[in-house]
């Protein structure tokens, strides 16, 4: 059996590579997927500790239900607010959106 | 199991505020879908209504004798009930704001009222919010309306830009705050509930691990950046700056709120571990906010954003009380908040009303106010001179609550330095005091020498005024008269046996016996009674 | 008897704010009503302080007298007492006087009478509240009361770097009072027992350690207020904007709340850090009276000249309260008495005569004496007053610190000697540039400039009416100073003896105190020179 460690190792780094994304990306909707990489690092953290620590109850994968609905919402909500600054703005890149001094 | 006895098990009659909140939310949603256009003379009503009746169910169930329903997942403790109470408060005073205001932005008012019921349903949650799913959606259904809120205004791109950052930043933040909770509930060996992970915690019986170290750095990052403490502050002032100013006032206060709410009741009842860890942190983020808020503010020239570097310094003040973490600190957190929610929407209501008048925020066109429109100089210098603490005005006995607070345990560095700090912010309040007050007829600005005749008969502006009237009096009288606000504050702090038990772990740090562990079991016996 | 139950103090502190709050109402066209209405409540309140003094008041009491205490914010331990004894009597009497001229002098003001009878009704309440609370938190709240309103008039009616003025006054205003809340809370929750009151703080133990650094703190705060050299630089800047009644009430009271708290805390609380300190007050004394003396020699600008012979003046009262006798103490409360009423008709006439010249320039004034001879009359008398002519209040307050001082046991004779002489200089410098002043003002060639643009009435009779009230009192107290001493003699006696016994006391006891040679042979910088 792969132990524990292992899913908590993988879940670090791909909550480092969201963090990355997050950091560098100049395209809206790159940093919208790497917020998603983040919310699926906590997911396999989740998964893993509740099968491995809490498999009678398995709360955490209900979390995890929660986790992935409200990250839908989350997108939902994103993408439509990048579709009306595209709707004004004729761009999505990160760096155009200087309105308001950051 | 039958269903009665189920019933009886999850105690539900504690929500029945939200209950009230959700049924208004409804009819507002269908009202509007069936009578149309139509509608907005009565929507915004039928939600003060609804919302004031979500606050007689709360003062209903003050004092409860079960407060933990729905298995333990929902705490309604007298504390809950204080933050619900203002949650709900500043969403009935945003409502009279935003009538007039939606309606000349040529939107829809019923959707704009769904979502900011949704976001204080969501506010209401988090504050009584008791397991770690609770608090994670309670805090994603008040952070996504919030998003809306702010991006409401769909064809200007200064709202979408500020929505845009808004949900970038509060997105990343709550993801990072969710891996600080899969950690909790990992190192918890599988526990959701607040008091069980705490336990579970003290019985490992590790002195302050590097695990639970870990967890709290990314939790705290989550609850900063909803409390907009600095470092993590940078979102407010552009989402500040952008957002329809009724949004703002909501954010400003509602959301703010709802943050502390979540801040004391997940560091109080989680890491007593690391007590000592989660102090240091906070009397730094303190600090910070206090004099960063109140410097960068002195060179702001809109008034939304020295408003909102404004409340990032309040939220330092605030911070004063939680990190103090008496009796009198929490209390005196609480006292601030009550009359933070007069004197700052009462502030945003006076901008509100002057942009809708004038069309600008910009400082420099306040310039002579006082000839065209001597009441809502009153109003605004009354609430900004409040938010300066100067007395006789509420702010003044906030801040010296919370002074005498942080005194009192013996935290001598952060009163100095929010002394000295709030003696700076008397000066950029005050700059707009003069503004307004002292400049000549011949040195008004364009904006006011165009100043329109005051009417109150235009259609929305009525509720505001006698809004803004009720708040600049309860900001003049809530200090003089203070005592019932006092009294309300220090029994929420009293009547709640999360936070004596904490008070009674401060008092007695040195204790031979771990003590989280009479804590614990103490919380724990009275919230099942 | 009723008559004692009555609560004079509470009464006559909140009449004239009550009364202020109701000028928006009152329908005024011309102006007119609205100075009648605050004249009349002005002196409806003197009369009320007077009766309650004839009344109410026992001059051999040493101890307090109408006495009120209610409980206000028990949480904070904030009360709402109010007394008077000796020191705070004559001080509160000469607020009603001064403050019922000063609106008698604010005739002429027509721009938004309305805001201007207002903060003057408003600082009537918060002066007279300083000098009555017994409260150290409530002291507090009063002394910070005064800041707007003193603000707003000195940056609405003031001259041309009003702005200026009234930013300075207000930022060290405020920075210096920050140091009080901190003293007070301090002291508050020293030792055992939490309160503030005045009388309860006074009585307990404290460390010498510890009385330095309160001293310290309430030097600081009551350093700005007096001033006291190098605090002071923002009086000359706000007296050289103000206007004649604002201006009247910044000499004759504001000033006096400095010395007021410091013979009230500084000495009658922390007697052994007096006794440390008091060497120090001689020094920054003997400084500001010859320092600001040889200042106002250079000053061209009329209102400066006056400001800077102010500080030199409370450079007496600096000293008295150093002396560690009670002539010299008495001294002192006489000499800010004297000074009130002297200083208030020496800015009222400057007042009158730029009304008439509309310059405050020396340069540009010169011989108009012959067209104002009631002015010219008056000035000259006040003038006199304040050089401390025989006969007048001055001369005796001065007098009796000179004396105070030379025959006191504290300090060591050569210390004494040169500090008596550098005194000495300071009175030999008042007459020449008061006297200087006068003949550039009023004797010499006519300046024809000025004949030819202004119109130089004499005097009007309500002129002549103030400054005969004013002159009344000063020669009164000038011929029989009974009068006044005999109002506070027996506090000021019991102040000394406190002060003796504990400052002489402590120092023989306590051997390794290092101020015992500094009392009995100063090696001091002074002594160096």
């Amino acid at each position: 059996m792969i132990p524990l460690e292992f899913y908590l190792l993988l879940a670090a780094a791909l909550f480092c590579i969201g963090i990355y994304g997050l950091v560098t990306s100049r395209n809206v909707i790159r940093v919208l997927m790497s917020i998603e990489l983040l919310l699926n690092a906590v997911n396999i953290n989740l998964m893993a500790f509740s099968n491995y620590l809490d498999p009678a109850t398995a709360t955490g994968q209900v979390f995890t239900v929660f986790v992935i609905s409200i990250a839908a919402a989350e997108a939902a909500v994103g993408l439509a607010i990048v579709l009306a600054i595209y709707r004004n703005r004729d761009t999505v890149d990160m760096e155009e959106f200087n309105l308001l001094k950051w | 199991m039958d269903f009665t006895n189920l019933a009886s098990q999850l105690n539900a009659g504690i929500i029945l505020p939200e209950g009230i909140v959700v049924a208004t939310l409804l009819v507002v949603l269908v009202g509007d879908l069936i009578a149309g256009r139509a509608s907005t003379r009565w929507t915004p009503y039928a939600t003060m209504a609804g919302l004031s009746l979500a606050i007689v169910a709360l003062i209903y169930q003050w004092d409860t004798a079960t407060p933990l329903s729905f298995l333990g997942s929902f705490m309604g403790d007298d504390l809950s009930i204080v933050f619900r109470g203002i949650i709900v408060l500043s969403a009935i005073a945003t409502v009279p704001m935003s009538i007039r205001y939606i309606e000349q932005s040529g939107t829809s008012l019923a959707e704009f009222l769904v979502i900011m019921m949704t976001a204080t349903l969501g506010g209401m949650f988090l504050s009584g919010a008791n397991d770690l799913v609770t608090i994670f959606v309670a805090l994603e259904t008040l952070s996504i309306s919030s998003y809306l809120l702010t991006g409401y205004m769909k064809r200007d791109p200064r709202s979408n830009e500020a929505a845009l950052k808004y949900l970038l930043i509060g997105a990343a933040s709550s993801a990072i705050f969710l891996y600080g909770m899969s950690l909790l509930y990992g190192l918890s060996g599988g526990k959701m509930k607040l008091l069980e992970i705490s336990q579970s915690f003290v019985a490992a019986d590790s002195d302050a691990p590097i695990g639970i170290i870990v967890a709290l750095v990314f939790v705290i990052a989550g609850i900063a950046f909803k409390i907009a403490a600095v470092p993590f502050h940078q979102w407010t002032p552009d989402v500040y700056e952008g957002s329809p100013t009724p949004v703002v006032a909501f954010l400003s206060v509602g959301s703010k709120t709802a943050g502390f709410a979540l801040a004391i009741r997940l560091l109080v009842a989680v890491f007593p571990v690391v007590s000592e860890q989660w102090h240091f942190v906070f009397t730094a983020l303190a600090i910070l906010s206090m004099v960063l808020g109140n410097v960068v503010a002195l060179a702001q020239t809109s008034m939304k954003r020295l408003l909102a570097y404004s409340s990032i310094a309040q939220a330092g003040f605030l911070m004063i009380g939680l990190v103090v973490g008496t009796e009198a600190g929490y209390s005196s957190m609480i006292f601030y908040l009550l009359i933070y929610l007069f004197m700052n929407l009462g502030g945003f209501t006076c901008v509100i009303l002057f942009s809708l008048r004038t069309g600008t925020d910009q400082i420099s066109e306040y310039s002579g106010l006082y000839q065209k429109d001597p009441l809502l100089t009153l109003c605004l210098s009354i609430c900004l001179l409040s938010l300066g603490g100067i007395p006789p005005l509420a702010g003044f006995f906030g801040k010296l609550y919370i002074f005498w607070a942080g005194w009192q345990a013996g935290a001598y560095g952060l009163v100095l330095v929010g002394l000295v700090t709030s003696v700076i912010s008397i000066y950029y309040y005050i700059r707009v005091v003069k503004m307004m007050v002292v400049k000549e007829p011949q040195e008004m600005s364009d904006a006011i020498s165009n100043y329109p005749e005051v009417r109150w008969d235009l259609p929305g502006l009525r509720p505001l005024q006698v809004s803004l009237i009720l708040a600049v009096v309860a900001t003049s009288l809530a200090g003089i008269l203070s005592n019932p606000l006092f009294t309300l504050a220090n029994n929420s702090v009293s009547h709640t046996p999360l936070l004596q038990a904490a008070i009674d772990q401060q008092q007695a740090p040195k204790a031979v016996v771990p003590p989280v562990a009479t804590i614990a079991p103490a919380v724990t016996s009275v919230a099942q009674r | 008897m009723e008559l004692a139950q009555f609560p004079w103090l509470t009464v006559t502190i909140f009449l004239p704010i009550t009364a202020a709050l109701f000028i928006p109402f009152i329908p005024d066209k011309d102006g007119k009503t609205l100075r009648w209405y605050a004249l009349i409540v002005g002196l409806i309140d003197f009369v009320l302080l007077v009766a309650a003094f004839y009344l109410g008041y026992d001059f051999n009491d040493s101890g307090l007298q109408l006495v009120e205490s209610y409980t206000w914010v028990p949480q904070l331990d904030l009360k709402w007492s109010v007394g008077a004894d000796g020191l705070s009597m004559p001080l509160i009497l000469l607020t009603g006087f001064i403050s019922t001229l000063a609106i008698l002098a604010s005739w002429p003001v027509t721009l938004k009478p309305r805001l201007f009878y207002f903060l003057i009704l408003a600082m009537y309440s918060g002066q007279l509240g300083v000098f009555a609370v017994q409260d150290m938190l409530l002291f507090f709240f009063m002394w910070e009361l005064e800041l707007i309103p003193v603000y707003l008039l000195l940056s609405i009616w003031g001259g041309k770097k009003r702005l200026y003025a009234a930013t300075k006054f207000i930022l060290y205003t405020a920075g210096g009072s920050l140091f009080i809340l901190v003293a007070a809370l301090a002291m508050a929750f020293y030792g055992d027992v939490v309160s503030f009151d005045m009388s309860t703080l006074a009585a307990k133990d404290y460390t010498v350690k510890f009385q330095l650094f309160m001293y310290a703190a309430f030097l600081v705060a009551y350093a700005v207020k007096l001033p006291i050299f190098p605090l002071h630089t923002w009086l000359p800047d706000a007296h050289g904007e103000a206007t004649a009644p604002v201006h009247m009430l910044l000499a004759g009271i504001l000033l006096k709340m400095g010395g007021y708290a410091i013979i009230r805390m500084n000495l009658g609380m922390l007697p052994d850090a007096h006794a440390v300190f008091a060497p120090i007050l001689v020094i920054f004394g003997i400084i500001n009276i010859i320092y600001a003396a040889l200042t106002s020699f250079a000053q061209r600008n009329l209102k400066r000249k006056i400001a800077y012979s102010s500080i030199s003046h409370m450079g007496f009262v600096i000293i008295g309260i150093a002396s560690f006798t009670n002539l010299g103490l008495s001294g002192a409360v006489l000499q800010m008495v004297s000074h009130g009423l002297i200083g208030a008709s020496l800015f009222f006439l400057v007042g009158a005569t730029y009304d008439r010249t509309h310059t405050l320039v020396l340069n540009e004034m010169g011989g108009v004496g012959k067209k104002m001879p009631k002015i010219f009359a008056m000035f000259t008398t006040c003038s006199m007053a304040s050089l401390a002519l025989p006969g007048m209040s001055g001369f005796v307050a001065e007098l009796m610190v000179f004396v105070g001082f030379a025959t006191s046991d504290a300090y060591s004779f050569t210390f004494k000697l040169i500090a008596v002489m550098l005194m000495a200089v300071g009175v030999i410098l008042t007459p020449i540039y008061l006297l200087t002043m006068l003949r550039e003002i009023f004797y010499g060639p006519e300046n024809q400039e000025l004949i030819e643009h202004e119109a130089l009435i004499d005097a009007e009779p309500r002129e002549v009416f103030i400054i005969a009230c004013l002159l009344i009192p000063i020669i009164g107290f000038g011929l029989y100073p009974k009068m006044l001493t005999q109002i506070y003699d027996t506090t000021t006696i019991s102040l000394t003896d406190n002060l003796r016994s504990r400052a002489f006391a402590s120092t023989e006891e306590l051997q390794p105190l290092a101020f015992l040679p500094h009392l009995q042979a100063p090696e001091l910088p002074i002594t160096a020179d």
